[in-house]
């Protein structure tokens, strides 16, 4: 076999494997090692490898976000700040037209500016949300869309989890791409709320609601706004305006916030010491499979490299003078139909170590692919057959026992326009990198 | 059944060990940005310290990570099996369970060799004079959890063959607890 028909078997063994729902790390490791061990002949060589990556590719300081990013993110959840973003949410915004929607817009736009990890998220804004948007006479699709939709904030703005494995595996710096993960961040927001206003523009229903919204909002006083958002403010400020000021690498915005968040949650005395240990062993697990993971992707790349399938599709694209656009293009439809059926880590796994060479070759910024790659993404989370973020709605309502009569199929309904929005912004996003590329 | 305690209790001490040291990376982290910004003295070192242990962290929790089936997969194949034959769902996890046992058993084998050579030439992480420490430490660490996911993996692996040999689940997982996003 050609080196290069061993790195094809290899992405396409790589495929198959985590479809089959074998362990991420577990999948990249086994296809690295024996595609290498094929390859040079030479298993040892391939062991050593192995045992290389085992040691060396997870003692780096960068890991250190995850962790904290992750620890931050419990806390927070325990503090009860994110209630607050939405509470503090819907009072600046529940007077619009769809005002409960866009609330859960911006309370978990807030709520990702201080969490890394999204799927907490839904959780708690379908348990918030979605009941009230029933009571008010939503559309139970436009009530479970919504909330499925706006999950996808969580992986763009900055700090998240999957941003740190898109920079790690192309070389590119975390902070970076939390600088520029901001702006696209707004920008999607904003695109979801167009898209609550649109849509309850045709439902009269929700016209009522708002005006309902707009008289019970009295018994929130001005003192109890500022005691919730301060503590939300202040965290924001800290990390992100931290990092942005460059007083902060990406680790020790990750410390800092996470001091915080632990803080204000003993400060709130909503911590007793069993949910604090709970709160580390939990970010405990969450760290040693995210770590595991991209130490294990940094030997697939190598073991890519050493295939050359990376440089033969440059080579391929130079030769027949393919523009970035086309290659973007069809990169972002690879993205698109990978999520349709995987969640975003293994997609991210897939296409990107493939990809982010032909990219760079193009002369393509990585950023600015990571931000439109984080979008894409969280549109295949969403899609069906198997989008994790409805299938979590779903468990959630079940579990609440408020799901009677919404089918998961609702939910892929009702969150296909934010689907659309979102593509909308990827689209912008690719016309015009600066949105990507202005905070950098 | 007594030895199956014995390693549950070691993963579970292994688990509490790096647990606390995710308290110790950001200790080290804020006593760092604390001390540079307010009275212009780093913590020498902190880069170091947060790499070791990190490295340290991952390979205490994996084994736990694994128990309580919070790897992170992509578990859509194995859901829709599991709606079908809960027997066909939990042997295909134990195949998968079978694979992780192999490779981390090479793996061990190989981290092993490094280890000797750590050892013997008293190789170390940092820069001598500013901060250093020794590498075999940390990759005895590396070595011990290796062998040690390497026999859970093969644990869970008879584990789902049994059970899907009773047409039960070894696990229940809530799916919100693995995802992250």
């Amino acid at each position: 076999m050609s080196p290069l028909e061993v790195g094809l078997i290899g992405f396409a063994a790589l495929t198959v494997l985590i479809y089959m729902g074998m362990h991420i790390s577990t999948s990249l490791l086994l296809v690295s090692f024996v595609g290498i061990g094929l390859l040079r002949d030479n298993w040892a060589l391939a062991g050593q490898m192995l045992g290389q990556t085992a040691t060396d590719a997870v003692t780096e300081y960068e890991f250190g976000t995850a962790p904290l990013f992750v620890l931050m993110g419990f806390m927070v959840m325990a503090a009860g700040i994110g209630r607050d973003s939405y509470v503090v949410a819907e009072r600046l915004f529940g007077r619009m037209r769809g005002g409960i929607g866009q609330a859960t817009v911006v309370g978990n736009a807030i709520f990702s500016a201080v969490t890394g990890v999204s799927i907490a998220a839904v959780v708690m804004f379908t348990r918030m949300a979605v009941p009230e948007m029933l009571r008010r006479g939503y559309p139970p699709r436009l009530a479970v869309g919504v909330v499925a939709g706006s999950a996808m904030l969580g992986m763009l703005i900055p700090p998240s989890v999957l941003m740190i494995i898109y920079a790690v595996i192309t070389e590119t710096s975390i902070g970076d791409m939390y600088n520029a993960g901001l702006l696209p961040g707004v920008i999607l927001s904003v695109a979801f709320m167009v898209t609550i206003w649109l849509v309850a523009g045709r439902h009269p229903g929700m016209q009522a609601a708002a005006e309902a919204v707009r008289r019970e909002s009295g018994d929130l006083g001005q003192a109890d706004l500022w005691r919730m958002l301060l503590p939300i403010g202040l965290l924001m400020l800290l990390v992100l305006g931290g990092m942005y000021a460059g007083w902060f690498t990406a680790t020790e915005a990750g410390a800092v916030g996470a001091a915080g968040a632990t803080l204000i949650a003993l400060a709130r005395r909503s911590l007793t010491l069993r949910s604090f240990w709970q709160i580390l062993i939990d970010t405990g697990y969450v760290t040693a499979s995210i770590v595991l993971i991209i130490a294990s992707a940094a030997m697939f790349t190598r073991f890519l490299a050493i295939t050359g399938l990376p440089s033969y599709m440059s080579q391929w694209i130079a030769a027949n003078q393919f523009t970035l656009l086309s290659v973007m293009l069809v990169y972002i439809l690879i993205v698109l139909v990978l999520g349709t059926a995987l969640d975003s880590v293994s997609t991210v796994l897939i296409a990107v170590p493939v990809f982010a060479p032909v990219f760079k070759d193009l002369g393509a910024d990585l950023v600015w692919v990571g931000i439109i790659t984080m979008i894409t993404v969280e549109v295949g989370i969403i899609t069906p057959p198997l989008g994790i973020s409805p299938f979590i709605v779903k468990s959630t309502l079940d579990a609440d026992g408020l799901g009677h009569g919404i089918t998961l199929n609702d939910i892929y309904r009702g969150a296909l326009p934010f689907a659309a929005a979102a593509l909308v912004v990827v689209g912008l996003i690719v016309a015009w990198p600066p949105l990507a590329l202005w905070f950098r | 059944m007594a030895l199956t305690r014995w390693f549950n209790a070691l993963t579970r001490g292994m688990n509490a060990l790096g647990t606390c040291l995710v308290l110790f990376i950001m200790g080290v982290v804020l006593t760092d940005v604390v001390g540079r910004g307010l009275f212009n003295k780093p913590l020498t070192g902190t880069a170091e310290m947060v790499a070791m242990s990190i490295a340290v962290v991952v390979y205490l929790q994996f084994p736990s990570t694994l128990a309580a089936g919070r790897v992170i997969a992509a578990d859509g194949l194995v859901e829709w099996l599991g709606k079908r034959s809960v027997r066909a769902e939990q042997w295909l996890l134990s195949v998968h369970h079978l694979v992780g046992a192999g490779l981390f058993a090479v793996t061990a084998r190989y981290v092993w060799s490094l280890l000797v050579i750590a050892y013997d030439s008293g190789d170390y992480y940092g820069t001598p004079a500013m901060f250093s420490f020794p590498k075999w430490p940390i990759i005895s660490v590396v070595l011990l959890g290796c062998a040690i996911m390497s026999l859970q993996y093969l644990l869970m692996a008879l584990g789902f063959a049994r059970c899907g040999y009773q047409r039960r689940r070894l696990l229940e997982i809530d799916p919100s607890t693995k995802a992250i996003s």
